[in-house]
């Protein structure tokens, strides 16, 4: 699967939205506010900065630290890489942060050791 | 009988099928593609063959199918040449890699050429895939110039090297800085070779802090691009400065120095900081939250003292969602802070165990309101920009809290009088408090009221300090200083309203009055204060 795949993934967890509805041109702020309701993921209560963000980056270091060829060191990314402090923004910009995020060494998955 | 029956089952079996197999329904209007072809990479079909194959983002939502007709064509000083190289012809799972559209051609491409793309088909949306809408022609034009360039790296300020070139990277790459005389160690982003968001992308391990920290004399060892050849290094560009936080809370760090002045009162300074960066995610999804706070000043308006608080702390944080009812989620924020005031006579180490609640239906901002209208609006007509929605008018938020302050003051400490005239030894003391903590916050329009509300109840009496006037034999009056405790129910309170004069609320004239007492030194405040408010 690859990084952009995963990454959507996540967002689906973390907002509610369909996986494969989610527009990569899309800010994460907006992405946010519009699922506020959804019934799998409320969370009309809780702002996007810092608390949405900071949930965001716990659910892609779980994401990324996973068994498999590709796993990435997103302990980097803080609260603060996010608008309006920083420069990630959309959903693209959020793939290409983590794909230049530092490699972990690769761990084989589980059954295909 | 047997075969009658198996005959039926095939028969019934063909029927089935036939029925939930429904031929794709064609739209009969060609529509725009749903999303904007804004990135690319050239990469090969054969490891080890010259590079034939274009892949191209599209950047919006992911298209259930994809069918196209694609013509390449050369260009030459941005015409196109015709005729066309070549028309290819990609579909179903062939013709996509997520989000990437991927079109194989059987020529090779040339380096250092400039190409136009022109695509028609059809296309299926996620939400109504037995749709095949058909698209208007889109032309894409790309290069096969290099393109290896020094990129700072989203979100943070170091740099990577991106390209739009499939690239092989050698165990020894290395990226060659002849200005400073270092080398830096390069891997490829990404291990997966059909994932084009990190084809071409580059790390450099232990690379620099900042794009400027790389001379202008760049090159690369060990990586060659899809052509076999080994790529310049374009030095970063300078990067404009990040934009400045929008407020207070969203500051990292904050410092506002403030000046009083008027007819029959001595001047006075307030200075208002902080810094609160969260430096990093710890284990088990907690973030490391050091944080400074000061609002402290010098004199006093009549009798009514200014705000006397310095308070460093250290902390971790942490959400907690509950996924759904009404508590939507929790947020334990324990810290360790150290309280006192300008002049340390009250030095105060506590435990600060923090947590937030989020109750679903107390937050709904003009800014959620506006966002929720433009995402209504889009979904009818998917060209409506952000500006073209009104901004709603009414919002609110309330946030509660549910707090602790457990410690202890650290020594015996002697206070004096702000006239130096007096002076009384504060003994050390326990420090026990619950702090719930509600603040409300309605807008209209340009009108923001809030309300903030801290209802203190300290459980050990806590040594203050009070001053009052004694009159001297000689006439004139000294300040004496005594100790008093402090007790029970410590209400403070504020309300404010602002009205902003710019559509964004950068600017503001605003009243504030505040009343009660606050730590450490619980001195009763009841005032109103009006000044200009600037949030960036």
């Amino acid at each position: 699967m690859s990084i952009r795949d995963r990454v959507n993934l996540v967002l689906a967890c973390w907002c509610g939205a369909d996986p494969d509805s989610i527009d990569q041109a899309m800010s994460l702020t907006d992405l946010w506010e519009s699922t506020a309701n959804n019934a799998s993921s409320p969370h009309s209560a809780i702002p996007f900065q810092p608390e949405g963000v900071e949930d965001l980056l716990v659910r892609l270091g779980k994401e990324f630290k996973k068994p498999g060829r590709v796993r990435k060191d997103t302990s980097g990314l803080t609260p603060a890489c996010f608008k309006p402090n920083g420069d990630i923004d959309s959903v693209n910009d959020l793939v290409r942060a983590i794909v230049v995020c530092p490699n972990l060494p690769p761990m084989p998955a589980k059954g295909t050791a | 009988m047997m075969r009658t029956m198996l005959i039926a089952l095939v028969a019934f079996g063909a029927v089935s099928t036939g029925v939930l197999a429904q031929p794709k329904r064609e739209a009969r209007q060609a529509t725009e593609l749903p999303c904007k072809l804004v990135d690319y990479r050239i990469a090969r079909s054969d490891a080890k063959g010259p590079p034939d194959t274009v892949a191209v983002l599209c950047d919006g939502a992911r298209l259930a199918d994809f069918a196209s007709t694609a013509v390449l064509y050369k260009l030459q000083d941005e015409s196109v040449v015709y005729p066309a190289i070549e028309s290819v012809d990609v579909q179903g799972g062939a013709a996509r890699s997520g989000f990437w559209l991927v079109f194989r051609f059987t020529r090779s491409l040339q380096p250092g050429q400039d190409y136009e793309l022109r695509l028609s088909g059809t296309y299926a949306r996620p939400t109504d895939p037995t749709v095949a809408e058909r698209f208007s022609s889109t032309r894409f034009r790309f290069s096969t110039r290099p393109d290896l360039a020094v990129a700072k790296t989203p979100g943070r300020a170091d740099v990577y090297l991106t390209s739009h070139f499939e690239m092989q990277v050698s165990g020894a790459a290395q990226l060659i800085d002849a200005a400073n005389r270092k080398e830096y160690t390069l891997e490829p982003a990404s291990a997966e070779p059909d994932d084009y968001d990190g084809m071409g992308q580059i790390l450099i391990r232990g690379g620099p802090s900042s794009p400027g920290q790389l001379g202008g004399k760049l090159e690369v060892r060990g990586v060659t691009d899809a052509f076999g050849q080994v790529p310049p290094v374009k030095p970063p560009k300078p990067a404009p400065p990040p934009a400045a936080p929008k407020s207070k809370d969203a500051a990292a760090w904050y410092f506002n120095f403030l000046h009083q002045a008027g007819v029959g009162i001595s001047p006075s300074w307030i200075a208002n900081i902080k810094a609160a960066p969260i430096l990093s995610v710890l284990p088990g999804g907690f973030f490391v939250t050091p944080a400074l706070n000061v609002d402290a000043g010098h004199g006093q308006v009549g009798q009514t003292r200014t705000n006397d608080l310095i308070n460093p702390k250290l902390g971790v944080t942490r959400l907690v969602r509950t996924g759904s009812g009404i508590l939507e989620a929790l947020r334990f924020a324990p810290s360790f802070s150290y309280e006192t005031d300008r002049a340390g006579d009250k030095r105060n180490a506590l435990f600060d165990g923090d947590w937030r609640l989020y109750v679903r239906g107390l937050r709904n901002t003009q800014a959620s309101r506006t966002r929720e209208a433009f995402q209504r609006a889009r979904l009818l007509d998917p060209k409506v920009l952000p500006q073209d929605v009104p901004k709603k008018k009414f919002g609110y938020d309330t946030q509660v809290y549910l707090g602790t302050e457990i410690g202890g003051s650290l020594t015996d400490d002697t206070a004096k009088s702000s006239d130096k005239s007096s002076q009384v030894v504060v003994p050390a003391y326990a420090i026990r408090r619950l702090r719930p903590h509600v603040s409300s916050t309605w807008e209209w329009g340009s009108f923001t009221a809030s309300v903030s509300v801290y209802p203190r109840y300290l459980f050990s009496p806590e040594n203050v300090t009070r001053e009052m006037a004694t009159p001297q034999p000689g006439g004139g009056t000294k300040r004496t200083i005594f100790l008093k405790t402090a007790s029970g129910w410590r209400p403070y309170g504020e309300c404010s309203i602002s009205y902003a004069f710019d559509p964004a609320g950068h600017y503001a004239v605003n009243t504030v009055y505040k009343l009660g007492s606050q730590p450490p030194n619980f001195d009763r405040i009841n005032l109103a204060q009006s000044g200009i408010l600037i949030r960036f």
